[in-house]
């Protein structure tokens, strides 16, 4: 049964279509938040809201084949509340040891290995604006589209375009610096 | 000043047809600029990858279980104040009629019939609610079989 069958029976008050779209998507949600936030208690609290969200909406789902987008659509706005209610620039601080790199990144070549590296990495994405965060995580480690990543955040493809070169910018010059730079 | 910015996202995902992909290898043949942007690019793209998120705790439907309950137990709220009613009444009633009766003599059939049934606990049970409305209408409206109102 796919994600548009399950979200018609959930409409009509079908609870174990709704338990079987969540345990399907749990752990995608759940990556998304953690992602966004930087911390597994908040990410359980926003992907316990997103389902009820779902659920709370699935009339007004339309059946199109667009599940995911509408999803993290849903997922995003949450998201972007919650940092909106933390009110600090700042927000998301991921539970990780703090390395100081002193502005001096690994050559790039050596920029794929390493725990230091993937923490070095968590920060990076941790100091991204939100909105280039999120379609950055949309993209990369839930593969939509930027058609999809559009219609999840609610602006344009060509919009989407330009958060993902500044995100992706930011990151080059975090952790692959041109050789001579910084 | 690079060439292949705006497309960099799709060729590291791999959304790029064919056709786009062979531009941008032929482009990055003869620029430096842009083979060294596409290379650190396909570093952090790599490594992004490997940024494993951590598994939720406890299975998601846990909380939404116990989120969704409680609209049902409000329901149930409203069913108890559905029959809580007719019960209270029905206990007004009983109490009236038993001590009506004892005040006269012996107990009628209406007052055995409803201290009956209350020692036999149907009152306590919510299905019963429905049954004491039948059961008040018929103590106020029937005599018990011999005797007169």
């Amino acid at each position: 049964m796919n994600d548009d069958q399950l979200m018609t029976r959930i409409a009509a008050g079908e609870e174990a279509a709704f338990r079987l779209l969540v345990e399907r998507w749990e752990h995608q949600v759940h990556a998304f938040h953690w992602r966004m936030t930087g911390s597994r208690e908040e990410a359980e609290d926003l992907t316990q809201d997103t389902f009820l969200k779902v659920h709370a909406h699935a009339g007004s789902y339309r059946p199109e084949g667009r599940f995911q987008s509408w999803l993290f659509r849903i997922a995003g706005n949450l998201a972007r509340s919650w940092a909106r209610r933390r009110k600090i620039v700042g927000w998301v601080r991921f539970d990780i040891d703090v390395h100081d790199r002193a502005g001096r990144g690994p050559a790039p070549d050596a920029v794929v290995a390493g725990e230091q590296l993937r923490q070095q990495l968590q920060r990076a994405l941790a100091g991204l604006p939100p909105r280039q965060r999120e379609a950055l995580v949309l993209r990369r480690y839930h593969d939509l589209s930027q058609r999809d990543i559009a219609a999840a955040m609610g602006t344009s493809e060509g919009a989407v375009e330009s958060l993902l070169v500044r995100a992706l910018d930011t990151l080059r010059r975090e952790l692959a610096p041109e050789p001579g730079a910084g | 000043m690079n060439h292949i910015d705006t497309r960099l996202t799709a060729w590291l995902g791999g959304s790029l047809d064919r056709a786009a992909r062979e531009e941008i290898e032929a482009h990055c043949a003869t620029c430096a600029d842009c083979r060294r942007l596409l290379a650190r690019s396909e570093a952090v793209w790599s490594a992004l990858g490997e940024l494993p998120a951590p598994a939720p705790a406890r299975p998601a439907w846990e909380g939404i279980a116990a989120a969704l309950h409680p609209v049902q137990e409000r329901a149930g709220v409203r069913d108890w104040r559905r029959w809580s009613f007719p019960a209270a009444a029905a206990a007004a009633l009983v109490c009236g009629v038993v001590l009506g009766d004892r005040l006269a003599g012996e107990p009628t059939g209406v007052a055995r019939i409803l201290t009956q049934d209350i020692i036999a606990g149907t009152l306590l049970s919510e299905d019963a609610a429905s049954d004491l409305d039948g059961l008040i209408a018929t103590a106020w409206y029937e005599p018990a079989q011999g005797e007169t109102r």
